[in-house]
């Protein structure tokens, strides 16, 4: 389903200028609001704006907030000589007090040493862990500027703004950090949103659709030349696929790899535990599986060491360029040749063996080599020229992208006979690629994995209550977690390659599939065709509209993934949708959990500890306080919505009307900061179709797909490269792989120093 | 116990062909029966979230001496075990960690103390990157005694970085990875650090250090040769890749290529077949632990958890009277202990846990119970909890830190009584060292680091001392100043090994240090 979001713009656009706040045309002074000044092209709000206080321009020092349009000292600074100071044994509780030689300042008296849970700093403040002001907060560290001392924990002082970098930015105004940090705005910011001239609308740096300009947008930059160790899932199916193996064999050791990543990170590497897992497997794994087909493997019908030395070194030079996804030299071959002799010292099937242990630990196949060509040279300073990979490289960046393996013939043959090089034979090999069920199960995985629905498998450990819809013999959470992920891949595929294939039907689709047991665990779907009867056979249906479920987010395994033993975690999974689902870029790093001010917030209380909430026994209640106060409030009023609108689905993924305390459940929320402000969503229903009819969701999903192409995860929602493929995507996977894929830069590699 | 004869001989009658490929035992083991000295080692071991708040529980009151005290209630296993462990030990009391980046974490102080120098930054909540060598690394590299890649007599791996478990609130490195290699350049902060991640699991460490139980065939020697090939053709692979490559995935072949290396050494223990003499005995297979239940999430007054992994806890549920985490936690330091007398290695790191624990605990542990509905948890959470107003979760955090003291006095005993090829103990030619990442859970205060380091005779410990700390600048936990940096410590360990202090002291980053704290070492 193509969406046109020139309509969305035209859309938008009518909502801005109803709201009184038109976007700027390019070279023309925007109208602004009441309270706001037009300042460098932007309309700043110059009562609190700390560039520009009270006029463009007047920026307020360090120490200094704006309040009321004049830069004045923060909270607990003296004003000395027209400067913001704290309180220091030079200006002990006054500008012309000074402590004498050796002593301290302590809560604003003259003082031999600091007071117990004071920490001594060099111009001889006594700073409480909890409390200071800017120049010291909560110990000898200034705020950024903006920023105020709030018991001890450094916030920006005015609602809309939030720390960048070292500074408190207007995020509603500013056109560099438009409605968050780092989303520049090519037009006028208002209110968080970025407008444009182009029609297209666009919702500030962030979500909607809408490609836009490119010049605001941050750049990737092509990535380097580079090693990129196979993962430990790619390195067992590629050994799978090479001797034909009927399982693909498992190391005992990751490498440093996280147990369900999404993608395989290429800054890994092989260490010495990785290493020595990569050969025990090979000896206990993989060559008792060859050992009765090692005819078949390298069949020779000759018998004497001569004959059966020829056919080894065919098998050395057809197997080695299948492993190595490239053709094999001479060299390389005399050297699997000098491994064979050794092992032909007991018979013909050893030396096979070991050629075949050579090639699967050794670094040709357990790295995809991103160099380009062969003949790269440096140049005088020792700098390579930028490149592009080489055909063969191609073949195998689109086997382990597609195939999740080593490349397959045609693939090959493509980069032999040079096709791969070019536009028209890419686009054919991708095109074929897409048609492919082994393509389509090993996308539908992809997908699958974007929702890290495999964590799943580390969380069996739900409360039984929880299950107790099920027989106590039938509680095992094992069984139940491996069907659940069954499920969901049943579901995405259904999804992506028999229904409408879109990244807004995996978002709303009310499908599900089940067994028997998910069925009874999971009340209240239809089934066409009648109710799963059995365990192992999974039948799609339908979820009531009562429940309100929407898409991959509110499938069991999504929400059981994202949940505590007993009870829902709205920061799991606000986290997680903020994070991957809306692609906003990354929160500020969160403050420490364990001072005083974050206890208490936890604790549903001020900060200070002085109010509290009537009670705190359920999660709404401290994510209502955590939405409420600081030190706090900065990222979970940007999280904990996208999680409250799922509230009515339990630890398990179970619909409920009620939570952990008894209380009815109102899912309904309003969006406040973008891309999805200011819209409301009355449960999770609303939710996914807002997801779907803004963009968010096909937006992301080309940023996520991009992160798992290159290794990488690309945590800038504005990133140039990511624009470019998302303006080319219709919004199907099958568009979304293929564009991906097409990109440059998957191809475009920096060349380094020699 | 008499001092060790050995007929050169004999061995390589014993050993059969195998012998010249166990030069390396075998010339540690014919200067021994020389008379020279056995090689020092040292082992770092690491246990979770501090100790009890005040310190009251963990080092010697008001009235202790340098020489006359006694180890209160969390560390007074290390003198319940049957070979008092006192005589081997200084206890440091005044040392803090100073970081210039806010640091102050689980996962902070872990690369803080580790490294002793500032981070590179940090990664998403709280992953800080190393931003240098740890000690035990910078030890390998630079200590003429440590059997290190630039020597010419090289401990056949280097160095072990073993764990009992490593599950942490996030998917992060920093809390649960005691050592780094040193960065390498560039400009992605994940990218930079080189961590060695620990292992696990015994029976992987038996399979890789000790030959495992691998078969053998009939003939081992023709075995090995055929496996050595196998590596050859790594190695020239490797070799082909280094020509290709630009600069900056140069550090990357040549971990791999050190990894070719010590599965080298792996192989030579498999089909070399260890020897076995009254010093240096092949272990026995260690069992494969498997992930246990993680029991139900404490309820009420948790705070919010992010990641849970399934692990081996302190009980298998259902069975209240097992131990897996205790037995495999055991296992390991064996494995070290046996690694070191065969001198596989002289260098090893071990965690019982990463930073933030999350090996899980009854609510009622060893006679004290978490504060409201004491049902089993991970041991961090519980952490937070202000002690002040919840003695009892203090006391039930208090039990689990005696617990780890009690644990790894039991492994330090068998250090103890363990006969090194001198003649002597093991414990007289290794130094061990005892730390944590905070001093004090709830808070994350890193004031009066708990600290203790183990040695014998040949160690130049000063045993049997309570080494209080005074006279810096720094301010303590229970008010006043006097303490010093943690730095001080290590500045004071390297020269036993024979490096220069100025190795950390000067290294880029490096955290505050005063000068090398005397009155450890003699």
């Amino acid at each position: 389903m193509q969406v046109d979001y020139r309509v969305i713009g035209v859309l938008m656009g009518a909502w801005l200028v109803a709201a009184g706040c038109t976007g700027k045309v390019d070279g023309q002074t925007p109208n602004c609001a009441t309270g706001q000044k037009a300042c460098g092209g932007q309309c700043k709000t110059v009562a609190t704006d700390q560039e520009n206080c009270g006029a463009c321009g007047n920026v307020c020092a360090a120490g200094q907030t704006c309040q009321n349009g004049q830069c004045q000292c923060s909270s607990g600074l003296l004003a000395c000589n027209g400067t913001c100071v704290s309180s220091t044994a030079t200006h002990c509780g006054g500008c012309n007090t000074t402590c004498a030689s050796g002593q301290v300042c302590s809560q604003n008296s003259c003082q031999t040493s600091c007071g117990a849970g004071e920490t001594q700093c060099s111009d001889g403040a006594c700073v409480s862990t909890t409390g200071g002001d800017a120049l010291h907060c909560g110990g000898c560290n200034a705020c950024p500027a903006g920023a105020a001392c709030n018991a001890g924990v450094c916030a920006c002082a005015v609602a809309g703004q939030m720390m960048c970098g070292s500074a408190c930015v207007d995020v509603m105004t500013s056109a560099a950090n438009c409605g968050g940090c780092d989303r520049p705005c090519n037009g006028t910011c208002t209110n968080g949103v970025c407008a444009t001239t182009s029609g297209t609308g666009g919702m500030g740096g962030g979500a909607g659709g809408m490609g836009g300009s490119t010049t605001a947008c941050a750049p990737l930059g092509a990535i380097p030349r580079r090693l990129w160790r196979l993962s430990v899932e790619q390195w067992g199916a590629a050994v799978k696929d090479l001797l034909g193996l009927t399982t693909a064999p498992q190391l005992s050791n990751r490498g440093g790899e996280a147990a369900y990543a999404f993608f395989s990170d290429a800054t890994l590497g092989v260490d010495e535990q990785f290493q020595f897992a990569l050969y025990q497997s090979s000896q206990m794994d993989v060559l008792p599986a060859i050992a009765s087909k090692i005819t078949t493997l390298a069949p020779c019908t000759g018998t004497t060491a001569s004959a059966q030395r020829t056919c080894a070194m065919t098998f050395a030079q057809t197997l080695g360029a299948k492993a190595f996804r490239r053709p094999v030299d001479t060299t390389e071959v005399t050297n699997l040749m000098t491994v064979y002799d050794q092992g032909a010292m007991t018979d013909y099937a050893t030396g096979v063996g070991l050629i075949v242990q050579a090639m699967i630990t050794s670094p040709s196949f357990v790295y995809r080599t991103e160099l380009g060509p062969t003949t790269l040279t440096a140049d005088a300073s020792g700098k390579y020229p930028d490149t592009t990979l080489n055909p063969y490289e191609i073949a195998s960046q689109l086997g382990f992208l597609f195939l999740g393996s080593l490349p397959d013939a045609a693939l090959t043959t493509a980069a032999a006979d040079g096709s791969l090089a070019t536009t028209n034979g890419l686009n054919a090999q991708i095109d074929r690629l897409l048609a492919l069920p082994a393509v389509k199960a090993n996308l539908t995985n992809i997908i699958v994995d974007w929702f890290n629905v495999r964590q799943m498998f580390d969380k069996g450990n739900k409360d039984t209550t929880l299950l107790s819809a099920l027989a106590s013999t039938d509680r095992d959470q094992t069984a139940i977690t491996t069907e659940l992920y069954q499920a969901t891949q049943q579901f995405v595929n259904d999804v992506l390659w028999t229904s409408s294939g879109t990244m807004n039907d995996l978002i709303t689709s009310q499908k599900v599939y089940m067994n028997k047991r998910l069925a009874t665990l999971y009340p209240g779907a239809t089934f066409s065709g009648g109710a799963p009867s059995s365990n192992t056979t999974f039948v799609s249906g339908t979820w009531p509209a009562s429940q309100g479920r929407s898409g991959i987010i509110t499938q069991p395994s999504f929400l059981w993934s994202a949940s505590d033993p007993a009870k829902n975690s709205i920061v799991k999974r606000g986290k997680f949708i903020h994070d991957d689902v809306v692609c906003q870029d990354v929160l500020p790093p969160p403050i420490d959990l364990s001072t005083p001010q974050a206890v208490n917030v936890i604790g549903c209380k001020s900060p200070d500890g002085t109010t509290s909430l009537s009670t705190c026994d359920s999660e709404i209640l401290q994510s209502d306080a955590r939405m409420m106060y600081q030190p706090c409030k900065t990222c979970h009023a940007q999280m904990d919505n996208y999680a409250r609108v799922l509230q009515n689905f339990g630890p398990i993924g179970n619909y409920r009307t009620a939570d952990e305390a008894g209380r009815a459940i109102d899912p309904s929320v309003t969006f406040t900061v973008p891309p999805l402000a200011p819209n409301m969503a009355a449960g999770s229903t609303s939710f996914g179709q807002l997801l779907a009819s803004s963009g968010v969701i096909k937006d992301c999903s080309v940023q996520k797909i991009s992160s798992y192409a290159i290794g990488n995860m690309i945590r800038t929602y504005n990133t140039c490269e990511v624009n470019d493929i998302r303006a080319k995507t219709d919004g199907t996977v099958a568009s979304l792989f293929k564009q991906v894929a097409l990109s440059s830069i998957l191809r475009a590699r920096a060349g380094g120093m020699k | 116990m008499s001092s060790y004869k050995f007929k050169r001989r004999s061995f390589l009658r014993a050993a059969g062909g195998s012998a010249a490929l166990l030069a390396p035992l075998l010339r540690s083991i014919e200067s021994r029966a020389q008379g020279m000295a056995a090689p020092l080692r040292i082992l770092i071991i690491h246990h979770p979230l501090g100790a009890g708040p005040g310190l009251a529980t963990w080092r010697p009151n008001a009235s202790a001496t340098t020489t006359n005290f006694t180890l209160p209630a969390e560390s007074a296993p290390f003198n319940a075990t049957a070979t008092p462990l006192q005589k081997y030990m200084c206890m440091i009391d005044g040392l803090n960690i100073v970081t210039n980046s806010g640091q102050n974490t689980h996962e902070g102080g872990v690369v803080a103390m580790m490294t002793g120098v500032n981070a590179l930054g940090k990664i998403g909540q709280q992953d800080w990157s190393a931003g240098g060598a740890s000690i035990d690394q910078l030890l390998l590299a630079q200590s003429p005694t440590l059997g290190g890649p630039t020597q010419t007599n090289k401990t056949m791996f280097g160095s072990l970085q073993l764990a009992a478990d490593v599950r942490s609130d996030r998917d992060e490195v920093a809390p649960r990875v005691l050592s780094y290699k040193a960065p390498i350049a560039g400009s992605d902060i994940a990218q930079r650090r080189q961590p060695l991640y620990a292992e696990t699991q015994p029976l992987n460490t038996f399979n890789r250090v000790f030959g495992g139980n691998l078969p053998t065939g009939t003939d081992p020697q023709k075995l090995l040769a055929q496996k050595l090939s196998v590596l050859d053709f790594m190695r020239k692979d490797l070799a082909r890749m280094q020509t290709l490559i630009p600069a900056s995935e140069k550090d990357r072949l040549t971990a791999h290529a050190n990894a070719i290396q010590q599965l080298e050494a792996s192989l030579r223990q498999t089909y070399g077949m260890m020897p076995n003499t009254s010093v240096c005995t092949k272990p026995t297979t260690p069992p494969t632990y498997a992930n246990t239940s993680t029991g139900k999430q404490m309820m009420g007054d948790s705070t919010s958890v992010f990641t849970t992994y399934a692990g081996v806890d302190y009980y298998v549920s259902g069975s209240p009277n097992s131990h897996p985490h205790l037995d495999l936690g055991l296992n390991q330091l064996r494995l070290i202990k046996t690694a070191f007398a065969c001198d596989l290695v002289r260098v090893a790191t071990f965690m019982w846990s990463a930073g933030t624990n999350w090996v899980v605990f009854p609510g009622t542990f060893q006679g004290a119970s978490i504060k409201g509905n004491p049902q089993s948890t991970p041991h961090h959470p519980p952490s937070h909890s202000d002690p002040s107003g919840d003695t009892q979760t203090r006391d039930w955090l208090n039990q689990i830190n005696t617990f780890y003291s009690a644990a790894t006095a039991t492994a330090l005993q068998e250090f103890a009584t363990t006969p090194d090829i001198d003649g002597n103990m093991l414990i007289d030619n290794t130094v061990v060292v005892y730390l944590t990442e905070v001093a004090r859970a709830w808070d994350h205060n890193q004031q009066n680091m708990p600290l203790i380091v183990f040695g014998g005779k040949n160690t130049r410990v000063k045993g049997g001392t309570f080494l209080k700390v005074t006279g810096g600048s720094m301010s303590t936990q229970t008010g006043g100043t006097g303490n010093r940096p943690f730095n001080d410590f290590w500045l004071a360990l390297l020269p036993i090994f024979g490096v220069n202090s100025s190795v950390l002291s000067g290294a880029s980053g490096a955290l505050m240090s005063t000068g090398a704290l005397s009155g450890i070492f003699s």
